[in-house]
Parts: C-alpha cells; sequence; structure tokens
C-alpha cells in the first residue's frame, strides 16, 4: 500500500471510530443525564462481566414500541414514555458481600437524590429494594437492587414516565417466550 | 556544422558513419555555406565512398521531391491536433479520486472529506435493523421479566411474613413487632400489577 492510500485509510478509520464512539457514548451520556438514571457501579471486579447486560436507550425503545403497534394503544402510550431500560444480572456465585455493599452506596445516592423507597425486603442474606423516582407528581425512574436471591445480583432501571401498573401491559405485548421462573 | 566538416577534412580515415551522414544532410539541405560545400567536394573527391553517399542521398531527395501527396485537410488536422489535449482533460477531471496522484497535504484533506462524507451517509442510515429491532424487542421482554420476578418476588416474601406475623399473633404467641426488623414498607409492592 503506497503512502497515500495509508493515510486515507487511516484517516478514514481514524473518523469513523470516532463517530461511532461519540455516538454510543453521547447516547450514554444522554441517558446518564436523565432524572430516572441510577449509577449501579461496577461490580465486574468482584463477579466479572455480567451474564446479562442489556442497554436500551430512547432511539431503540422508539423502533421497538413499532412493533406493537395500533393494537394495543394502552401498551404504545405506555412505551412512549420510556426512554431507556437498563439490567445488569451477575452470576454472585454464592457470595452476596459485594453486591450486598454496592447496592449500599446506591441506595445512600438514591436517597440523597430524593428517590423514595417503596420495597424494601431482607430474609436469608438476599435483599430486594424498590426505589421509584417522583417528579411533579409523576414517576420519572425505576429501580430495582437485588442482591443474593438465586446466586444472582439484579440491577433493573427504567427511565421515563412510567405507570407501575401498566408495566405489565408491555410485556404482554411484546410476546416473547424466555426461560424465566416467576 | 564546422565540427562535422573539421572531422571530415582532418580525419578522413577515422570518421564515424554518423558524422558522415549529418554532413551530407547538411549539404543537401541547403544548411552548408559555399566554403564549407567546397571542402566536402574536396573530400568527396579522393574518397568514392562519399562521393556514392552523396550521390545516393541526393537521389532519394529529388524522388521524394516528386512524389505528389495529397494534402491533409484542415479540419482533419486541427481534429487530429486537438485530440491530446481532450484526452488528458478527460483523465484529469476525476485525477483527484486517484489517490496516488494527491500531493501529501492533499491526501489527509481528501481522505478527511471522504471519510466524512461516508461518516454522514453512515449517519442518516444508522436507523436499526429488523434484526436489531427484534433484539431489543427481546431485551425489553427480559428486563421486564426480570423485574416482575423481582417485585413478584418481594410481594411473596411480604405476604408470606405477614402470613406468619398474623398466625403468631392469633396463636398468642411472639409480640408482633419482634419479626418487623427483617420487613420494612412491605405492603406498597402490592400496587404493582405486573
Amino acid at each position: 500500500m503506497n503512502i497515500t492510500l495509508r493515510k486515507f485509510a487511516i484517516s478514514l478509520t481514524v473518523m469513523l471510530g470516532l463517530l461511532l464512539s461519540s455516538t454510543g457514548m453521547a447516547q450514554t451520556n444522554e441517558i446518564k443525564k436523565l432524572a430516572g438514571y441510577v449509577d449501579f457501579g461496577d461490580l465486574t471486579s468482584s463477579y466479572g462481566e455480567p451474564n446479562v447486560e442489556i442497554n436500551l436507550g430512547p432511539s431503540m425503545l422508539q423502533f421497538a414500541s413499532a412493533i406493537i403497534g395500533d393494537d394495543d394503544p394502552e401498551a404504545l402510550a405506555v412505551m412512549k414514555g420510556l426512554q431507556a431500560i437498563r439490567l445488569q444480572i451477575y452470576n454472585i456465585d454464592g457470595n452476596a458481600d459485594a453486591a450486598i455493599d454496592q447496592i449500599s452506596k446506591s441506595r445512600k445516592q438514591l436517597v440523597a437524590d430524593n428517590w423514595e423507597q417503596i420495597v424494601k425486603v431482607k430474609k436469608d442474606g438476599a435483599e430486594t429494594h424498590v426505589f421509584m423516582k417522583m417528579i411533579d407528581g409523576k414517576i420519572e425512574g425505576m429501580t430495582v437492587l437485588v442482591a443474593g436471591d438465586e446466586d444472582q445480583a439484579i440491577f433493573i432501571n427504567i427511565i421515563g414516565n412510567i405507570d407501575p401498573k401498566h408495566l405489565g401491559k408491555i410485556t404482554k405485548s411484546f410476546d416473547v417466550d424466555i426461560d424465566i421462573d416467576p | 556544422m564546422k565540427d562535422h566538416m573539421s572531422d571530415i577534412m582532418n580525419n578522413k580515415t577515422k570518421m564515424s558513419q554518423q558524422t558522415f551522414d549529418d554532413a551530407i544532410e547538411e549539404l543537401l539541405a541547403g544548411d552548408l555555406d559555399m566554403q564549407q560545400a567546397e571542402l566536402l567536394k574536396q573530400a568527396s573527391a579522393s574518397d568514392q565512398a562519399m562521393a556514392s553517399a552523396i550521390i545516393d542521398a541526393w537521389a532519394l531527395r529529388k524522388g521524394l521531391d516528386e512524389l505528389e501527396l495529397e494534402s491533409v485537410p484542415a479540419t482533419l488536422e486541427a481534429r487530429l491536433l486537438a485530440i491530446p489535449s481532450q484526452f488528458q482533460a478527460r483523465n484529469n477531471r476525476f485525477a483527484w479520486l486517484n489517490p496516488a496522484s494527491w500531493q501529501v497535504g492533499q491526501s489527509w484533506a481528501i481522505g478527511s472529506a471522504l471519510a466524512m462524507s461516508l461518516i454522514i451517509a453512515i449517519g442518516i442510515n444508522s436507523q436499526p435493523n429488523r434484526a436489531e429491532i427484534l433484539q431489543a424487542r427481546e431485551d425489553i421482554q427480559i428486563a421486564l421479566a426480570y423485574l416482575g420476578k423481582s417485585l413478584n418476588q418481594a410481594d411473596r416474601v411480604t405476604r408470606d411474613e405477614l402470613n406468619q406475623q398474623m398466625h403468631k399473633i392469633l396463636a398468642g404467641q411472639a409480640p408482633p413487632r419482634q419479626h418487623h426488623r427483617d420487613i420494612e414498607n412491605p405492603i406498597k409492592v402490592e400496587n404493582i400489577d405486573l
């Protein structure tokens, strides 16, 4: 490859990389600015990479909501209110300490950010916490923090205008079989 | 010219064939002055080969002059003369696309411009494909399923604890508040329909 071709290839690669990384970073930063965003911390050093990690931003949710169509207007309205869905599941392999420690940190931050805790259950070494972010009487974010249950640590963050009573309608609208025990 | 004649006059035997031919050509073209022509005449008088060569060349030249050549039409000549410039212009029209033709500074500038164009095109066409949308749909389902599972489990634990408390209270056993250490704000989860 001659010098000019090499320079062209380098400039193309660099600029393409910059665009792709900046697009991803821009979307991540955009989600972080939302009132309903929750920082889960990083448990990679304790448990390795998450077994399941889902990060759906506004654009992907918008496209996904198109699947519902006009058949279920109520579910469609719920979907349009959502801005992001995030999920991280770690296999804790019998050691919930790091997860519980992280949940403790997240809880402190959530309380400082005026989130409201609506569920707190501790039993047999397992913990479940549910928080909601209310702004002007509307729910703008919801998070579920679970540690120690079935050797898993589960972190869920749903961002946007949410009515928990209607979340189940979305589940029914997305008719996909998944292997999760009720 | 004088060099050719000097070579001929001073060193006839070692004269190269090229010098010999050049001198004869100049003679026939009329480029030799009288003095030089006289020198060549003297040389040819003592050199049979030179004299023969001069005669042959003169005969060839005379034969060419007598040929009747048809002149090329002016329009055809103009078109023939224009071909090189047209060909060059057509080649140059897209020459800037060839990276090999770029100068050092141009290569970066044009390369960056093309890269930006490609990036913009990618950005415009960055809508997710069907597979990505279906994956997003499944991701939503998984996230909501885990949400429902977590909340239902919390609800179940809460109900179990409440039932145990109620049974113990009804049986007159442990004081009810002793077992509330593990459960705080348990009832609100019932409002969530998943």
